[in-house]
């Protein structure tokens, strides 16, 4: 059992907001089902944050509304100082160009080479459509070269993608989101398809980089102690709802932390439920 | 509790053998998707047997065979020896260049068109209703409408030659292009999709990086499948002036010289057979690679498994060591020449294949000597054209138009249940692991692959020749055309059946034919009743073009309005070869969905 005991715990400075998140609520299939239930928290600029909870429990919602993959049903969301949901089109593209996300599947393109992935992630910054790594120019190929070099990846810059392992993939992914240049850094779940020795190498990966180039960090984990090793504050989330919001330092109990994945159901009757929706993709 | 009770007692008396409350159990309930299934089985039985009767046949087509074998047998006699001319040869071989070129340019064309038509259809990509409609629109119609129809079509605007059999496969390729490449569109996995658009791109940025770079081995695939299928249709478009080998065809047979025609068609076969070796060939250089590097990939995986239980793997802080070393050695690699990809031999081999194919466009357009003047003044005539064969009113509308439109329906029925009688059976014998023996396999593949080059509108002449002219000779001809289409469809069904299953069901002690009934069958059935109502689909498009050379159905009113410059009767009919063709494909996606 890990306890968040580590002296590394930086207190990010109490500047503005990176994000501000007030009385969020997402409802799908016409209101029947209530994926966010008034959820606010503010993180300012610089913290690293983890979100956990169950399967279902909203954490990958509660992300893609960050850059508008999802719109809110109601509640306001606001990322480095512009209200999300009332950007036009253009501005929502210079937004995302400052957000980068990691997905649980990486979500790159397999058939193409690791470095055309990561100049994908210079499109917000040019104009116009590309084919193939040699449509970008070059002093954005240097750049790919470097942030592949970051991931330890730049050897495997001209292999295809999808031979490379899981580990390998989803740092691609991250040298993608590195190669925006971005304020802030969504990951859902990002190593929640990998083992546990690759997810530990890769989490220490992408902390390491964002520290480095002042990123805040939303990160949704099922990985308590990998958490509890680096992050400055815990959010929980339980059927929608912030059950949980406590800075990570020695006051914060593991117990309270894992609270939050327990069954609080005093009746059972919902025991069922939770068991089959509660389904570790690390196992 | 007295439920229990009842179950528990029920076990018991079967175990001990005295009575069974099993007896009305045993026979399949019926369900409503079971009823549904019967029904469907009965209206295809009726609609074969109604369509046999109205083309003439009997039920196996053999005894027409045999019926009109003396006169087949003469007709053939006076083909051998096949034998070309040798003043015509110069001719010939321009003719058959020119037939290559022209298919090559012609789905060219149909990639140009087809390809962003069938992006603009799909509904991941246009998200505009309206739009998406009209792409529709046009994918449907260059579909159902034959290219041998374009064909007569586009010769009257541009006169007889290469340019009208070029537009001609063009237009009609656009329908399976984009129909496939909207598929292939609406197939891909959004999450990449997804990664691109939060990178901030835009909606150009997103088709090029996010569903484009996705889609290219499926689009090469297409490309290749076309570029087959219209090798195959260009020979016969000369048949009504499109340029190429099939003015040659004609020519031929207008002039009985039955050697020469013989001749002609063995070098078309043998043209075919070489260029579908080609594609096969090119496909592999460009899509293998594709395979072996899954396999790598798997191999790969299972080997960092394998180590990652042997040993507890890098630390991170050693990894990190690692990475400032491997910093230094790359600031040595990233000369200017590592920011452009390495000449592996697999950029080698995709490049090349990309220059050849782009010096055939371009010779192409030389060789058969297509002037830009002539498609300009040509299709300044289109707009007129069109005016023309837009019918003010219903005086083309004629009785005849409604028979022979069900004789077209009949023909295309009858030859698809022939093909699928003969198929079904046949394609054991032509997959490998299902073929009693290596020679029968061998034997069987080959008689399919020639069955299948041999161009299906020569089949029709001869059987017109040998039993007379009329729907019967175009279904069966139409139904030989058929088999070779469909057998290799199933046979590579079979082929792809897991051995697994068949592993089981062989334990049981089972002969091979149980085996193939219980373990083959069943994985094939979806894809074999899929691939049917595609070959049906095919066939009726089809039927309404062996009437051209006398095989019955529509196509003679098609070919008959055009000589005689009745371009509202030939508007009206195109129109209602439209609707027909349509409507069975409709039929066909209904029943393709429900089974799959």
């Amino acid at each position: 059992m890990a306890s968040p005991d580590d002296g590394n715990v930086i207190v990010p400075d109490s500047g503005e907001a990176a994000v501000k998140v007030i009385n969020l609520v997402k409802t799908f299939d016409n209101g029947s089902v209530t994926a966010l239930d008034r959820v606010s928290f503010t993180v300012p600029k610089g913290q690293l944050l983890v979100i956990i909870g169950l399967s279902g429990s909203g954490k990958s919602t509660l992300l893609r509304h960050l850059n508008r993959l999802h719109l809110p049903t109601e509640g306001s969301v606001e990322v480095l100082g512009q209200d999300v949901p009332a950007l036009t089109r253009p501005e929502l593209r210079i937004l995302r160009r400052n957000i980068g996300f990691v997905f649980q599947q990486f979500n790159i393109v397999g058939r193409v080479t690791c470095i055309e992935n990561v100049l994908s992630g210079a499109l917000g910054r040019i104009r116009g459509p590309r084919i193939g790594a040699m449509m970008y120019p070059k002093w954005l190929r240097v750049e790919a070269f470097e942030q592949l070099d970051r991931v330890g990846l730049a050897d495997r810059a001209w292999q295809r993608t999808d031979t490379l392992s899981g580990g390998q993939q989803q740092r691609v992914a991250i040298a993608r989101s590195l190669m925006q240049k971005p304020k802030i850094v969504l990951a859902d779940e990002p190593v929640a398809s990998l083992d546990p020795e690759i997810s530990g190498q890769v989490m220490d990966l992408l902390v390491q980089c964002c520290i480095e180039d002042e990123i805040t960090v939303l990160c949704s984990l099922h990985q308590v102690d990998l958490a509890l090793g680096w992050a400055h504050r815990l959010i929980g989330l339980r059927d929608g709802k912030v059950v949980l919001d406590s800075p990570v330092d020695e006051s914060l109990d593991h117990n309270r932390v894992m609270d939050v994945y327990r069954e609080l159901d005093p009746t059972g009757a919902k025991r069922d439920e939770y068991v089959s929706s509660d389904i570790d993709p690390i196992s | 509790m007295s439920a229990l009770d009842t179950s528990d007692q029920r076990t018991q008396r079967n175990r001990n053998g005295t009575e069974s409350d099993f007896s009305d159990q045993v026979s399949r309930p019926w369900t409503l998707q079971r009823a549904q299934i019967w029904s469907v089985v009965v209206l295809v039985v009726v609609a074969f047997v109604w369509s046999i009767r109205r083309v003439g046949l009997s039920f196996s087509g053999i005894a027409e065979i045999i019926e009109g074998w003396p006169a087949t047998w003469r007709l053939l006699g006076r083909m051998v020896p096949p034998f070309i001319p040798s003043e015509d040869w110069d001719v010939v071989t321009s003719a058959a260049f020119d037939t290559f070129f022209m298919a090559f340019a012609g789905t060219a064309l149909g990639l140009v068109l087809g390809i962003p038509l069938g992006l603009l259809s799909a509904r991941n990509v246009m998200p505009w209703a309206p739009v998406r409609g009209l792409a529709k629109l046009a994918i449907v119609f260059s579909r159902a409408i034959p290219a041998l129809v374009f064909a007569i079509f586009f010769v009257r605007i541009y006169g007889i030659g290469v340019l009208p059999g070029v537009i001609a496969i063009g237009i009609h390729s656009i329908g399976m292009i984009g129909k496939l490449t909207a598929d292939a569109a609406e197939d891909i996995d959004p999450g990449p999709r997804e990664g691109v658009a939060s990178t901030g791109a835009g909606p150009m940025q997103d088709l090029s990086t996010g569903v484009w770079s996705q889609m290219v081995p499926t689009v090469i695939t297409i490309s290749l499948y076309r570029l087959e299928l219209d090798f195959r249709s260009a020979p016969i478009l000369g048949w009504v002036g499109a340029g190429g080998i099939g003015v040659l065809l004609r020519a031929y047979q207008g002039s009985l010289r039955y050697q020469e025609m013989l001749g002609v068609t063995l070098l078309i076969v043998v043209l075919v057979i070489v260029l579908e070796a080609l594609s096969a060939l090119t496909r592999h250089a460009l899509l293998g690679t594709t395979e072996r590097l899954s396999g790598k990939v798997k191999q790969s995986k299972s080997n960092r498994l394998g180590s990652g239980l042997a040993s507890p793997g890098t630390k991170i802080a050693d990894w990190i060591i690692d990475r400032s070393k491997q910093r230094a050695t790359l600031r040595n690699q990233l000369s200017p020449r590592r920011l452009t990809p390495p000449w592996t031999t697999e950029r080698v081999k995709v490049n090349t294949v990309g220059l050849i194919f782009s010096a055939l466009l371009v010779l192409s357009l030389i060789i058969p000597d297509i002037g830009a003047d002539e498609v300009i003044t040509g299709s300044g005539n289109i707009p007129e054209m069109l005016r023309r064969l837009t019918p003010n009113d219903w005086s083309w509308f004629t009785d005849r138009i409604v028979s022979d439109l069900i004789d077209t329906l009949g023909i295309g029925i009858s030859a698809t249940g022939l093909a699928l009688l003969f198929a079904i059976p046949f394609s054991f014998l032509a997959a490998s692991n299902t073929a009693p023996g290596r020679f029968v396999y061998l034997c069987s593949r080959s008689f399919m692959l020639l069955v299948r080059c041999a161009p299906e509108l020569v089949v029709a002449v001869i059987f017109v020749a040998a039993i007379g002219p009329g729907p019967r000779a175009g279904s069966l001809a139409l139904a030989i055309a058929m088999f070779g289409f469909i057998t290799k469809l199933f046979a590579d069904a079979i082929e792809e059946a897991r051995q697994g299953i068949r592993d089981g069901v062989t334990s049981t002690g089972s002969t091979r034919l149980q085996e193939s009934t219980t373990a083959v069958l069943p994985q094939v059935i979806t894809s074999k009743i899929s691939n049917s109502m595609y070959l049906l689909d095919v066939a009726v498009r089809n039927s309404a073009v062996v009437g051209i050379v006398g095989g019955g159905g529509i196509g003679f009113l098609v070919i008959n309005a055009s000589r005689q410059l009745e371009w509202e009767t030939l508007g009206g009919i195109i129109f209602c070869i439209f609707l027909v063709v349509y409507a069975i494909e409709l039929l066909a996606t209904w029943v393709r969905r429900k089974v799959t």
